[in-house]
């Protein structure tokens, strides 16, 4: 993996048309400005594990993994 | 009608009160905004969040913080003005499982509830601010 320092306000450049600028160091935060041609999705990992495990999540379960699931929840539920 | 919603007015009938309202959709399911909530009549903490369209987008949903020690989401400052909120304090906030055929392997996404504002409906799926939120959290490894 390819490691760079940068400091605020500085950027680099991924291929010829994506930048990403370090646009503020915080305490616990980086805030990053992207400039990237409109076909590129940028999009926060969290949205993108989010959204893949919600397509696993459509498709309704079967009749038996929903009444085990249900019967492991009545037990495990906090009084 | 189409046929899914047919079959969904025959299961569960539908109140246009109790509908709910993701205006974005839900990351994967931008275009599905309309959904209702089907509670399972013996297990109230487990849910079916379901689209009003067809039998296909639906969700099991649970309550987490029945199951989940100490779970305390923070929802950032755009999410609660999405809401029209100062604090999540009458927000509902549930949480998407992925059942297998192995119960061993359930998985909530603790990083991105469901959160519904029960006074006008809507809803959101949002990603909240604490950093170590598993997307995917075993619900019941080590203890089946």
């Amino acid at each position: 993996m390819l490691v760079i320092s940068r400091k605020a306000s500085e950027s680099i450049f991924i291929g010829d048309d994506i930048e990403i600028i370090v646009s503020e160091i915080g305490n616990d935060k980086v805030k990053l400005c992207i400039n990237a041609p409109r076909e590129v999705k940028v999009m926060r990992k969290e949205l993108l594990e989010t959204r893949s495990l919600n397509e696993e999540a459509s498709v309704a379960p079967t009749k038996q993994s929903l009444e085990l699931f249900k019967d492991m929840a009545k037990a495990l539920k906090k009084e | 009608m189409d046929i899914g919603n047919r079959q969904l007015a025959e299961s569960v009938q539908v109140d246009e009160q109790d509908i709910l309202h993701f205006e974005q959709g839900i990351p994967g399911f931008e275009d599905v905004k309309e959904y209702v909530l089907v509670e399972e009549s013996d297990v109230p903490l487990v849910m079916t969040l379901q689209s009003i369209a067809g039998e296909h987008p639906s969700f099991v949903v649970i309550d987490p913080f029945s199951f989940v020690e100490g779970y305390a989401p923070e929802l950032s400052e755009a999410d609660l003005s999405y809401f029209g909120k100062q604090t999540a304090e009458n927000l509902k906030l549930l949480v998407i499982a992925v059942l297998t055929s192995k119960l061993e392997d359930a998985v909530v996404n603790l990083k991105s509830p469901i959160v519904i504002d029960p006074e006008t409906n809507r809803a959101k799926q949002v990603i909240v601010e604490n950093p170590g939120y598993p997307i995917r959290y075993f619900l019941f490894r080590d203890r089946v």
